[in-house]
């Protein structure tokens, strides 16, 4: 049976209204980002290829995850055996818990946008360790290096901003609260 | 393993330095409490957000007596490197990278900027379909340190039909369908980017510089007779913006938006917008330009499966 072309286009639609939560969740299942954004074009095609078994109206973010999940194994699968100090991956079975485990409005286009406000919020030389680690995408040493700082201290300094970006994100707009 | 030892753990996770031992053990730890794995996704989400909220043009100055210097989104054209768009050519450049799993095509489309129009020229106003630029009151702009074809914000009108006074908009219409795949099963995005200015020497009121790209179905002629109305069925779309408070003259910001191409996609708007709340209406600006544009199209393979009539532009 042929797909409705409009119902592709609306499943189409919902993928990209929900693309930076689903770009995020992947990167929470695999820390790469390079690899979060490869793989993010893999679940596209797939939510395309899939579009007639998504119910519209049912839960889409919770359809698209399942299928981000598959994504991300089998991008795994094809990149082959881990290179030396590459990270190991999650288990199959940790994976799937922790799928389960993960708030609806997880990373949620809500809370990306508190979450910016946050980082306008956070002192100068903490902003500039953001901007360091997650814009340049530098590492705890080479962020060390550049400021002449530790590594010991590079990391707490990362740990502390993190969490008050993360109380900060609980006082905007706690998990939960746009459901 | 304590609360405290596991956080280090998680975090270490998203930083991508945990070593074999350490990972087999936080995965024994979310095995076993599901108060862990609600734990996992709490810190995780910094981690993950960070970067997209970059892409949201979060400002900063860096700190330490440099005022200086301003976030801009490295793009994820990370694999780009090298290629610029023959502006003014009639041909296409193409590029393939090979990542660890599939081949990428790229391909960056020329937008032969200004049709020889001179420096200082206004564009055209309004929306028009064939294909130039156009918009609200702008010129083209040349001079050191401009990439070719640059364009210069004037002034949030010019449209018959302006909707927004704070917003200077500079459009144009890309037709999609020439550039249909021959390759059955294939994905396809775009990713459009332009490099934006504010030359302000003195910080003053903000200023947002938006990229913006949105795909429709039909005939661009329907599109342009039934604009803005018609703005509301796109099919797909991809956004990004910057804001600026000036005081850093010659600090070109490059900013990307990507939008996946589906099936239905015939033609695409670019928007580049400069947008001011101004005291006055509608708003004016004096020192702000946008060049160095950039449209590109990038495929690849359906990884698996039969990929008989999925290619997204056929």
């Amino acid at each position: 049976m042929s797909i409705p072309d409009e119902h592709v286009l609306q499943v189409q639609q919902l993928f990209v209204a929900h693309q930076s939560a689903l770009r995020a969740f992947v990167f929470g299942l695999w820390p790469d980002s390079q690899e979060a954004e490869d793989v993010l074009q893999e679940v596209f095609m797939t939510v395309t290829r899939k579009a007639s078994q998504f119910v519209l109206g049912t839960n889409f973010l919770a359809w698209a995850r399942m299928i981000a999940r598959l994504e991300v194994l089998a991008a795994r699968r094809r990149r082959g055996k881990r290179e030396v100090g590459e990270q190991r991956m999650l288990s199959e079975g940790v994976m799937s818990a922790l799928v389960e485990a993960c708030p609806s409005d997880w990373a949620s286009e809500g809370r990306l946008a508190a979450l910016a406000r946050c980082v306008g919020l956070l002192a100068p030389h903490a902003r500039e360790l953001v901007r360091l680690r997650y814009f340049e995408e530098r590492g705890p040493s080479q962020i060390a290096s550049d400021l002449g700082r530790s590594v010991n201290a590079v990391d707490v300094a990362l740990s502390k901003t993190r969490e008050k970006l993360r109380e900060c994100l609980r006082r905007q707009q706690p998990l939960g609260s746009s459901l | 393993m304590n609360d405290s030892e596991f956080d280090v753990q998680v975090e270490r996770y998203f930083e991508g330095s945990l070593d074999e031992a350490a990972m087999a053990a936080l995965e024994a730890e979310l095995t076993s409490s599901s108060r862990r794995r609600e734990r996992f996704w709490e810190l995780g989400e910094i981690h993950a957000l960070a970067r997209d909220a970059v892409r949201m043009g979060v400002v900063v100055p860096i700190s330490s007596g440099s005022s200086g210097v301003w976030w801009t989104w490295r793009a994820v054209a990370m694999l780009l490197v090298g290629l610029l768009l023959g502006v003014g050519g009639t041909g296409a450049l193409w590029a393939v990278t090979t990542s660890l799993t599939r081949t990428h095509s790229e391909r960056l489309l020329s937008l032969e900027a200004n049709g020889g129009a001179v420096v200082g020229a206004e564009l055209p106003r309004g929306m028009t379909e064939n294909q130039t630029w156009g918009g609200d009151l702008a010129r083209w702009f040349g001079g050191s340190g401009f990439p070719k074809d640059s364009i210069r914000f004037v002034e949030a009108s010019g449209e018959a039909e302006s909707i927004n006074p704070t917003s200077c908009d500079v459009y144009r219409i890309v037709d999609l369908r020439p550039l249909r795949s021959t390759e059955s099963g294939e994905m396809v995005s775009l990713e459009f980017s332009a490099e934006f200015l504010d030359n302000r020497n003195e910080a003053g009121d903000q200023i947002r510089f938006t990229t913006r790209i949105e795909l429709f179905s039909g005939e661009p002629s329907d599109f342009v007779r039934r604009w803005p109305r018609s703005r509301v069925a796109a099919v797909s779309a991809g956004s990004n913006q910057v804001s600026s408070l000036g005081g850093v003259a010659g600090n070109w910001r490059r900013v990307t938006a990507n939008a996946f191409v589906p099936p239905a996609a015939d033609f695409a708007l670019l928007q580049l917008v400069a947008t001011r709340k101004a005291d006055g209406m509608p708003a004016r600006f004096e020192e702000q330009y946008v060049g160095g544009i950039r449209l590109k199209l990038r495929t690849q393979p359906f990884s698996a499966g039969n990929s008989a009539d999925r290619s997204p532009l056929r």
